[in-house]
């Protein structure tokens, strides 16, 4: 599989996927820790890919996203945003019905 | 103002029209920074596009001394409420 087929596989079978650098319950980097907090405070099970362990992945998600920083957010296969896009949607009360889904 | 500072706010305003640019290093450390834009142009534009088009002109930066941003984007209109 190429980087961008493990990705797209990554998005396609999880509905939450956070790449991030280390894991949720040992952030590396404190923009990856806020947005796994947050995750973890509304309670919605995902996925976490860490970049610092797969340097292919680490490039490859800034092209895949077309964005130059982790962490990146992904819901539904949907490319969410970073730090600051989660932090305002989650403070604007957007991002619990969007976690959630359509249906909640 | 220290160089860097400067390039990031010069680089943002090659990339968004007309916009209203505060660049900050707030830890005074030349790594993390924070950036307000203002600009008419990001009105109707979602947030996500917004980000994306100051942090891609920022590319050659962030793969440097730019660690990280903390970016903060607004439509006058908006910017005006936060300003109470």
């Amino acid at each position: 599989m190429t980087i961008t087929e493990r990705i797209q596989n990554d998005i396609d079978t999880n509905r939450i996927v956070l790449y991030m650098k280390g894991i949720p319950e040992a952030p590396m980097c404190g923009f990856s820790k806020t947005v796994a907090d947050i995750l973890k405070h509304l309670g919605v099970e995902f996925a976490s890919v860490n970049v610092l362990e797969d340097m292919g992945i680490r490039e490859g998600i800034k092209e895949f996203s077309d964005w130059p920083t982790i962490p990146q957010l992904y819901v539904d296969g949907k490319f969410i945003g970073g730090c600051d896009i989660t932090v305002e949607m989650f403070q604007s009360d957007e991002l619990k019905p969007l976690l959630l889904g359509k249906d909640a | 103002m220290s160089d860097l500072t400067k390039q990031i706010e010069e680089t943002i305003l090659r990339a968004v029209p007309n916009a209203q640019v505060i660049v900050r290093d707030p830890m005074n450390d030349g790594e993390h920074f924070e950036a307000t834009v203002i600009s008419e142009s990001f009105v109707g534009m979602p947030l996500v596009k917004q980000h994306r088009q100051v942090m891609l002109s920022l590319k050659d930066e962030l793969a440097g001394d730019l660690h990280a941003l903390a970016l903060k984007t607004y439509t006058p209109e908006k910017w005006a409420k936060t300003q109470g």
